[in-house]
């Protein structure tokens, strides 16, 4: 193997890969990343066994191959090294060349056979998807997934393919985000899955580094136990979660009849303030909704901090109070775009309803958040 | 020749007036005033000699100021004494014998011989007693001082001898009772030899070495001097830090004027000063001196002369109890925890250090109910509590979280962080018990839980055993903030949970709190204890979990304003001190 390339244009495809890369793991191959040459394009592979990623570029080949080579010193070097044109050959005593014109650094390489393969099954169905649009329903939901290791079907977004439906859902149990996409046909499959967090968070890193995304398409197919995300010639391929989806549609209400439209940054500064007083690890904030009047409190009664604010609101229903967890307020809030967001409530026990005040076209953004409940007696 | 005669028989107006009953009951009785005899002879040098676990024989012999023929002969009979003469001075003891009972009593049940001879006389005495009766005296050449050798014990009360354990056993009392002695005066050398075999020979040494040298090495560098004054009481004397302490309480020492003395309130002031740096269940050394004018104190309660009456025994417990305090702290086995970033002041530093110098409870005596904190044998945390309570730290405004920066987790067990003195190890899911722990119980007394609700309740299906159970806790269980509703038949669903903790385990945690419930409740475990236990436990972090710096920083701030953060509550330790000292000299830098 043996091609030149610039060093920032290797350097930005090795950050769409580095991420899969465990930092611990048993198998030490997998620290390692593939690099494969053939012609002028380079192939960068990183995985950990569930999730593997993979990218090309171009560059100027010389001699085709492939080796694996420890991937945090690799990128550790082309990070501190300025832009410049690089050298990079295998030797025949497997050490890894890389060599610029401030000097030659050589990395120890492993075979590419000892790279685990991974077997792609065949998919079931696929479609292609806008990548702005894909993009944002990940970026929305992928907050509000859970992290509890003992309910692993909470612990990745759930993708609803319908016939003319594209919906992503989040929960963790306490709150939940849905969002759907009706600018969609998929006539010919219709599909559930769960794809786990980490492989969403590397297919956003991966389509950040796109400058026009909105031009971007990825295909999106779905296989017995995996998906991939193509993009062009990377992709991003994952083990599915498996397991039931819990019923979500069912807990969410649909006679919320209590309506508050409040300023979204206007609610998050003073949600974000009166948190500062709020119990570490509650994080409880308590709503007072009045006519026209939301007051924000906190208290610590452990360490004795308070905080109080009060901004206006559109409120024409019975006074309430409402206990939430503030973090998970400013969480929703915060993944919301519309200058107003509208509170569709009950009663001071069950579901809000979080809602942007204006829904984008063909899109329909809905949250909810569980109250805590403050027992007054 | 001595001619004035020091033992006399006293009146029996007097004589009914000392507290009566059986004097010896056991070989180590023997023992006990024998010794205590050679004490209040002056001698410098005891030798105790026993066989068969005393019941052969008792030989004490000492180097004091003996007697002549005739104080001998009066010595063993029946209210017979040196000590004492008029009523008035049973209320001015300096002796530890007074009652002029114990050779007779001794003598009445064995065969005795007794040697005595006075100081600088050439000529002593030998009687030669059985059952009590004297069956010959003579003279014998020997050095000055007194030598008693008890054979056969209870050879004439074989009722009596049955109730004698196995002879080591019985040694074991005996060595307990040398050790009083051995720790209360350590002026005087002790030898002792049991079945011809030396078990000691302490030279007289300073307390602190007498301590190692009585009851093991393990104390030492492990205890901490206590030394106060007050116009009527000092005390003196060390205790053992928490590191020292022991499952039972065998380590505990109280001298009263030089007496070993029993005192449950005593112990108790000693035992709380400690607040709950010390698990329940371990008790820690000590060998603590009062020494209080006799005046003031009466021994005269009991024929064991191990039970006093104070004049005064609310200011004894709650000068005792501050006295051993601000030794602990002095000697740091209260630890004053100093972050070794102290440019923000830490929240919980005052309410630690406040907890610990809260003053003394007296409102325990104005109660009246002294008898019952001290039946219940447990440090008086509640006071404490109450007084954390009402003084909240109320500090508005303020960095109640100090980001710590110098905090690890290993293992994703164990946070390390510096302290001021070096380090700290904590046990993380051990912390957090704590702190639900105490929070649990908390929580019971109040009446405003908060529960996070749940978008999906769970459904928790039980067996009729476990439903019962459930149906006895579920007041607690709410107070705790979990929301659990029936379903049908042993079917509940749980809407809500306490929304301080973050339960991973949500699905189990009612069945798993069931099970430890159902555990805890066999032994016998008050029912809120128990639920607070086992909450704690089941919804503690893992051992085992990544924690993030944030993380880590609130549990530590959370374990410092528990009332007790150096135990979980099953008394495991939580804290792990490492002082940069300790360090040193390990790495050979002293
Ligand atoms: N080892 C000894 N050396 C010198 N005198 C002794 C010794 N043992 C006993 N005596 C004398 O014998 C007396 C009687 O001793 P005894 O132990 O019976 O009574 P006590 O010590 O006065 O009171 P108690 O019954 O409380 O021990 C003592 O008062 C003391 O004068
Ligand atoms: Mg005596």
């Amino acid at each position: 193997m043996h091609f030149t390339v610039s060093k920032s244009v290797f350097y930005k495809s090795l950050q769409k890969v580095i991420g899969v890369i465990p930092t611990k793991t048993t198998i030490p191959i997998l620290e390692n990343i593939m690099i494969e040459l053939k012609d002028n394009t380079l192939q960068l592979t990183g995985t950990d066994l569930e999730i593997c990623i993979s990218t090309e570029l171009k560059v100027n080949g010389m001699e085709n191959g492939a080796c694996t080579v420890p991937a945090k010193s690799f990128n550790e070097i082309l990070r501190e090294l300025p832009d410049v044109p690089i050298e990079i050959s295998l030797e025949e005593d497997d050490k890894f060349h890389i060599k610029t014109d401030k000097g030659l650094y050589k990395l120890v390489s492993q075979p590419k056979d000892e790279f685990p393969s991974i077997v792609v099954e065949d998919s079931e169905g696929q479609l292609d998807i806008n990548a702005q649009i894909l993009y944002n329903m990940i970026d929305k939901t992928i907050f509000a997934v859970s992290t509890d290791e003992l309910r692993p079907t909470l612990m990745g977004v759930f993708f609803q393919i319908t016939s003319d439906e594209f919906r992503c859902v989040s929960t963790d149990g306490h709150r939940l985000v849905k969002v759907i996409n009706r600018d969609f046909k998929s006539s010919e499959f219709q599909k559930s899955v769960i794809v786990p967090t980490k492989a969403l968070s590397l297919l956003l890193k991966n389509l950040d580094t796109f400058p026009n995304i909105e031009k971007v398409q990825v295909n999106f197919s779905i296989g017995e136990n995996h998906v991939i995300f193509r993009i062009g010639e990377a992709f991003v391929y994952s083990k599915i979660i498996e397991g039931q989806y819990p019923k979500f549609e069912n807990v969410i209400p649909i006679n919320n009849d209590k309506k508050m439209i409040v300023n979204r940054e206007e609610l998050m500064s003073s949600v974000k303030r009166v948190s500062i007083f709020s119990n570490l690890i509650t994080h409880q904030i308590k709503f007072l909704i009045d006519e026209n009047n939301l007051t924000i409190s906190s208290e610590d009664i452990e360490f004795g901090g308070e905080g109080n604010e009060e901004i206006p609101i559109n409120y024409e229903s019975e006074r309430m109070e409402i206990g939430y967890n503030g973090v998970y307020v400013l969480d929703i809030l915060r993944h919301l775009d519309t200058d107003d967001v509208e509170f569709l409530l009950k009663d001071s026990v069950s579901a809000a309803i979080i809602n942007p005040s204006a829904q984008k076209q063909n899109e329909d953004l809905m949250m909810l958040i569980m109250p805590i409940r403050i027992k007054e007696e | 020749m001595s001619n004035s005669n020091k033992v006399k028989i006293l009146s029996e107006d007097l004589t009914n007036k000392i507290a009566a009953g059986e004097v010896v009951d056991r070989p180590a009785s023997v023992v006990k005033e024998l010794v205590e005899n050679s004490i209040d002879a002056g001698s410098d040098q005891i030798t105790v000699v026993v066989k068969g676990g005393g019941k052969s024989l008792i030989k004490v012999v000492d180097n004091g100021t003996g007697m002549n023929r005739e104080d001998a002969i009066l010595s063993v009979q029946r209210h017979t004494t040196s000590k004492i003469a008029t009523y008035n001075d049973l209320h001015n003891i300096h002796t530890l014998g007074f009652r002029g009972e114990a050779l007779a009593s001794i003598a009445s049940i064995s065969r005795m011989e007794l040697r005595s001879t006075v100081h600088n006389e050439n000529e002593g005495v030998l009687i030669k007693l059985e059952g009590g009766v004297v069956e010959d005296v003579s003279a014998i050449a020997d050095v000055r001082g007194t030598s008693i050798s008890v054979k056969n014990l209870f050879y004439n009360t074989p009722a009596r001898r049955k109730f004698l354990k196995q002879d080591d056993t019985e040694y074991r009392y005996i060595l307990n009772i040398m050790n009083r002695f051995t720790l209360a005066y350590r002026d005087i050398e002790f030898t002792l030899y049991n079945n011809d075999q030396q078990v000691f020979d302490l030279k007289p040494a300073p307390l602190e070495k007498r301590i190692v040298d009585v009851l093991g090495s393990r104390y030492q560098d492990k205890i901490v001097e206590v030394n106060d004054n007050h116009n009527f009481v000092q005390i003196s004397g060390y205790v053992g830090n928490q590191e020292s302490a022991k499952k039972s309480r065998a380590d505990q020492y109280l001298f009263l004027n030089g007496r070993y003395i029993q005192s449950r309130a005593l112990n108790h002031a000693i035992i709380s000063a400690y607040g709950t740096i010390l698990p329940r269940g371990e008790f820690p050394m000590f060998v603590i001196f009062l020494e209080i004018d006799p005046r003031r104190v009466d021994v005269n309660v009991h024929p064991s002369k191990m039970e006093v009456k104070f004049s005064d025994e609310r200011s004894v417990y709650s000068i005792l109890r501050g006295s051993v305090k601000e030794a602990l702290s002095t000697g740091q086995v209260i630890p004053a925890f100093q972050f070794s970033k102290p440019e923000v002041p830490i929240a919980e530093k005052p309410r630690l250090s406040q907890s610990f110098q809260t003053q003394i409870p007296l409102s325990v005596f104005e109660r009246g109910n002294l008898v019952e904190a001290i039946k219940s044998d447990e440090p008086v945390e509640i006071e404490e509590a109450e007084v954390e309570k009402t003084q909240p730290v109320k500090t508005p405004g303020a960095q109640k979280h100090l980001e710590r920066a110098n905090v690890w987790q290993v293992h994703n067990k164990y946070i390390i962080s510096e302290i001021k003195s070096g380090f700290i190890i904590i046990d993380q899911h051990a912390a957090h018990e704590r702190i639900l722990y105490e929070k649990a119980l908390h929580n019971f007394e109040r009446s405003n839980p908060s529960s996070q609700q749940l978008l999906f309740p769970i459904v928790v299906d039980l067996n009729a055993d476990d439903y019962s159970y459930l149906m006895e806790i579920l007041p607690f269980l709410e107070k705790l903030g979990f929301i659990i509703k029936g379903f049908s038949g042993n079917t509940v669903v749980v809407e809500g949970i306490p929304s301080d903790v973050k339960l991973g385990n949500k699905e189990n945690i009612i069945h798993e709190i069931l099970e430890d419930y159902h555990k805890n409740k066999s032994t016998g475990l008050d029912i809120r204890d128990n639920v607070a236990k086992s909450f704690a436990c089941k919804s503690a972090v893992k051992f085992g979990k990544k924690l993030s710096l944030g993380e880590m920083n609130s549990l530590i701030d959370q374990l410092f304003a528990t009332q007790s953060p150096y135990f979980c509550p099953h008394g495991r330790p939580v804290i792990i001190t490492l002082s940069l000292d300790e360090l040193n000299k390990r790495f050979g830098r002293t």
